[in-house]
C-alpha cells in the first residue's frame, strides 16, 4: 500500500517536471497544460518545438531519446514516462 | 546586429541559443544557393552578420563513404571567397571543417590517396587562406568542442534522422558560445593585463613560511601543477597580454625566488608592473593602472584567497576577477579554457601584441632618459623616425584594435569593427592613416592613427596611444590629414572633440594648434576650423 502511493507521488513530480520544461519551452503557462495535453491540441507545440522540447528534455533528465521516442512522446504523460 | 544563418542542416535550434540576438534561418539547405544568389536574404543591405554553419559530413557528400569527389566543398570555397569579396561590410562567420570519426578507410585512412584526414588538411589550408584575404571573414573551430566533450556527447543519431538536427541540446549551447566569444575576438575586444597574486597562486604555499627553495614549484606532484599553470600564463604574453604582479609579501623573499628558484618559469621581466607590499591591493592596482596608463576596466584578477577577491570585486567593480579553482591540478585547463577565451580571446594577433611587455619595459628607460633632460631635448635624444600609410587594407585589424582600446589621447572615441574601416578603405571619399613610430629605444609598431573625411575635409577620428604621447607625434599625424585635404581643394578643415570620461588630456588639442572653435554642442562637443590655403593665408 505505501509503496504503490510512492509510485503515484513519484509520477506526479514527473509529470510536473514535464509540464514545466513543455511550458517553458513553448512559453506560455504551466496552467495551460494537463498530464494529457500533447501536439494534437497544444497550438503552439507544432513539431519544430517538439525538437526543441525533445533537445531540452535530454539535456534537463540526461538521457539519451531514440528516434521512435521522439515520433511518440508527444504528450505530457508519454514524455513523464521517458523521466528516469 | 541583423544576421542570417546558412547551413545545409537543420540549425534552427542554435537560433534559440544565441537569444537575445535577431537571426533568421535561411531557407533549409540553402547555404550554397544564398552564397551565389546577389537576392538572397543573406545579401541583404541590411543584414550584418551572415553566419555559414554547415554540417562537414554533410558537405562531403557521397565522397565521405568514399564514391565520388568533394565537390560540395569545393563549391562552398568558391562561393564563400565571392561573397566574402562583394560584401566586405558584412561580417562572415564559418567553420573549419571537423569530419566525424567514422572513417570508411578506417586504420588505412592516413596513408590512403582518398584519405579523409587529408582532404580534411588541404580543405582547411584553403580556408584559411581565403581568410587571410578577407578581414571580414571569421572562422570558428568547433571541432575543438567535438574533440574537449566528444562525438557521443555532442552528436544525436536519432535527431539528426528525424528532423536533419546533428547536434544534442549541449552542442548547441557551446556552439552558441564559441560564436559569441569568437565575435567578441573579432572585434578585438580583450582585456589588457593579467594582475597576480603570488603565494598559493603562481606556487604552491606561502614564501614568507616555506622560503624561496620550500614553496611547491617542482618538476613532479604538486609543483607541476603550478609549474604548467606559469606556462599558460606565459603563453599569454606571447598574445599581448601585459602581467603585473600584486602580492602581500616581503619583497626580498620574492626577489630570492626569482634570483634562485630555478624551477619558476615566469621570470621577473615577464611582467610590466610589479607591486609587492603591504597595502591594499586595490590602492596597487590602481596605481598599476596609472604607470601602464591604462584603464582598470581592462585589467582581470587573480588571487587564491576569496576575501582579497571580494574586496577587489568590490572596490574595483570594473575589474573583472573569476573565481579560483579549489585544486591546483584544475589550474592549468581552468586558465586555457575559462579565463584566456573568456577576458583575452583575439582573433589576430599582429606585431605589436607580441613585443608589448618589452614596449612597456623600453618606455620605462624612455621615462629615465627624460628625467635628464628638457623636451626637445629629449626627443632629439630619442632619434624618432615615424611613418605613415594611408589606407592600407592589410592591417585593419590593428586599426580597429585602436579606435576599440584607445581612450584617452583620442578626440572622438569613434569605435570601428574592421568591416567599418573596410568601407572608409574602400571609399575615394576617406583615407584611414596609421602612423608607425620607432626609436633608439624599440619599435613601437603602429601607434596612431586617423580616418579623414575627404569629402567635407573632416577629421572623423584622431588618435595616438599612451605609449607615444608627448612625443610630438600626433602633429606629424594632423600634418599628413592636413595636406591630403589641401591636395582635395579644400581650404579649410574641420576637427571635432567628444568629450568622454577619459579623454580630458586632449581637451584642448585643437586650441593649441591654431584651430577655432565654431560650434559648441549641448552634448558637450566641440567643432573646430583651421584654414589650411597657404596661399591665401599669405595674401591676407
Amino acid at each position: 500500500m505505501k509503496r504503490s502511493s510512492m509510485n503515484a507521488d513519484d509520477r506526479r513530480d514527473k509529470i510536473s517536471l514535464v509540464t514545466q520544461l513543455v511550458a517553458g519551452r513553448l512559453g506560455i503557462s504551466e496552467e495551460e497544460l494537463g498530464p494529457d495535453s500533447s501536439m494534437d491540441d497544444v497550438p503552439a507545440w507544432d513539431s519544430f518545438e517538439h525538437m526543441d522540447i525533445c533537445l531540452a528534455f535530454e539535456r534537463t533528465f540526461g538521457v539519451k531519446l531514440t528516434m521512435d521516442n521522439i515520433a511518440e512522446a508527444t504528450s505530457i504523460r508519454a514524455l513523464a514516462a521517458l523521466v528516469p | 546586429m541583423k544576421g542570417v544563418l546558412l547551413s545545409n542542416i537543420n540549425m534552427q535550434p542554435l537560433l534559440r541559443a544565441l537569444r537575445p540576438w535577431t537571426i533568421s534561418a535561411g531557407p533549409f539547405n540553402s547555404l550554397l544557393a544564398s552564397l551565389a544568389d546577389e537576392n538572397s536574404a543573406a545579401a541583404g543591405a541590411d543584414v550584418t552578420h551572415v553566419f555559414c554553419l554547415y554540417d562537414s559530413d554533410t558537405l562531403m557528400g557521397e565522397a565521405f563513404y568514399g564514391a565520388g569527389q568533394p565537390e560540395l566543398c569545393e563549391t562552398f570555397l568558391r562561393l564563400l571567397d565571392g561573397f566574402c569579396t562583394r560584401h566586405t561590410s558584412k561580417l562572415v562567420l564559418t567553420n573549419l571543417l571537423a569530419l566525424s570519426s567514422n572513417r570508411w578507410l578506417g586504420f588505412a585512412d592516413p596513408l590512403h590517396p582518398e584519405s579523409l584526414r587529408a582532404y580534411e588538411a588541404s580543405f582547411n589550408e584553403r580556408l584559411v587562406s581565403i581568410a587571410k584575404r578577407h578581414p571580414n571573414l571569421l572562422l570558428i573551430d568547433t571541432g575543438l568542442l567535438l574533440r574537449r566533450y566528444g562525438e557521443a556527447r555532442l552528436f544525436s543519431d536519432a535527431f539528426w534522422y528525424a528532423a536533419r538536427i546533428r547536434y544534442t541540446a549541449q552542442m548547441f549551447e557551446l556552439m552558441a558560445g564559441m560564436i559569441r566569444q569568437g565575435l567578441e575576438a573579432h572585434a578585438q575586444r580583450a582585456k589588457k593585463v593579467l594582475l597576480l597574486d603570488l603565494d598559493d597562486t603562481l606556487w604552491g604555499g606561502v614564501v614568507g613560511e616555506r622560503g624561496p627553495q620550500g614553496i611547491a614549484l617542482s618538476q613532479d606532484d604538486k609543483g607541476r601543477c603550478y609549474r604548467d599553470f606559469q606556462r599558460c600564463i606565459k603563453s599569454l604574453t606571447r598574445t599581448g597580454v601585459l602581467l603585473a604582479i600584486v602580492s602581500k609579501n616581503n619583497e626580498a623573499d620574492v626577489d630570492e625566488v626569482f634570483d634562485t628558484n630555478k624551477m619558476m618559469i615566469l621570470q621577473k621581466e615577464d611582467f610590466a608592473a610589479i607591486r609587492i607590499n603591504w597595502r591594499p591591493k586595490a590602492e596597487n592596482i590602481a596605481e598599476i593602472a596609472e604607470e601602464l596608463s591604462l584603464g582598470t576596466d581592462s585589467f582581470v584578477y587573480i588571487d587564491d584567497n576569496p576575501v582579497e577577491r571580494e574586496a577587489i570585486r568590490k572596490f574595483m567593480p570594473e575589474v573583472a576577477v573569476p573565481d579560483f579553482p579549489g585544486q591546483a591540478e584544475s589550474l592549468p585547463t581552468w586558465f586555457m579554457q575559462e579565463v584566456a577565451p573568456a577576458y583575452f580571446a583575439k582573433y589576430v594577433i599582429g606585431k605589436e601584441d607580441v613585443a608589448k611587455t618589452q614596449q612597456y619595459r623600453a618606455n620605462r628607460a624612455r621615462q629615465q632618459l627624460a628625467a635628464k633632460f628638457d623636451l626637445d631635448s629629449y626627443l632629439a635624444e630619442l632619434g624618432i623616425e615615424c611613418a605613415i600609410s594611408a589606407d592600407d587594407g592589410k592591417r585593419l585589424v590593428r586599426a580597429s584594435q585602436m579606435t576599440q582600446k584607445t581612450n584617452q589621447f583620442n578626440l572622438t572615441t569613434r569605435r570601428y569593427e574592421i568591416s567599418d574601416l573596410a568601407r572608409f578603405v574602400e571609399s575615394h571619399d576617406h583615407a584611414v592613416l596609421l602612423l608607425d613610430y620607432r626609436d633608439r629605444f624599440g619599435d613601437e609598431g603602429c601607434v596612431g592613427m586617423a580616418i579623414v573625411d575627404l569629402a567635407a575635409a573632416r577629421l572623423d577620428t584622431l588618435l595616438m596611444s599612451c605609449r607615444v604621447i608627448g612625443r610630438k607625434v600626433e602633429d606629424r599625424l594632423l600634418d599628413k590629414a592636413i595636406d591630403l585635404c589641401r591636395s582635395r581643394g579644400h581650404r579649410r578643415i574641420v576637427g571635432e572633440y567628444i568629450p568622454t570620461r577619459k579623454n580630458e588630456l586632449v581637451a584642448d588639442f585643437y586650441d593649441k594648434r591654431g584651430f577655432t572653435p565654431i560650434a559648441r554642442h549641448p552634448d558637450g562637443r566641440i567643432e573646430y576650423e583651421k584654414v589650411i590655403d597657404e596661399r591665401r593665408r599669405q595674401a591676407g
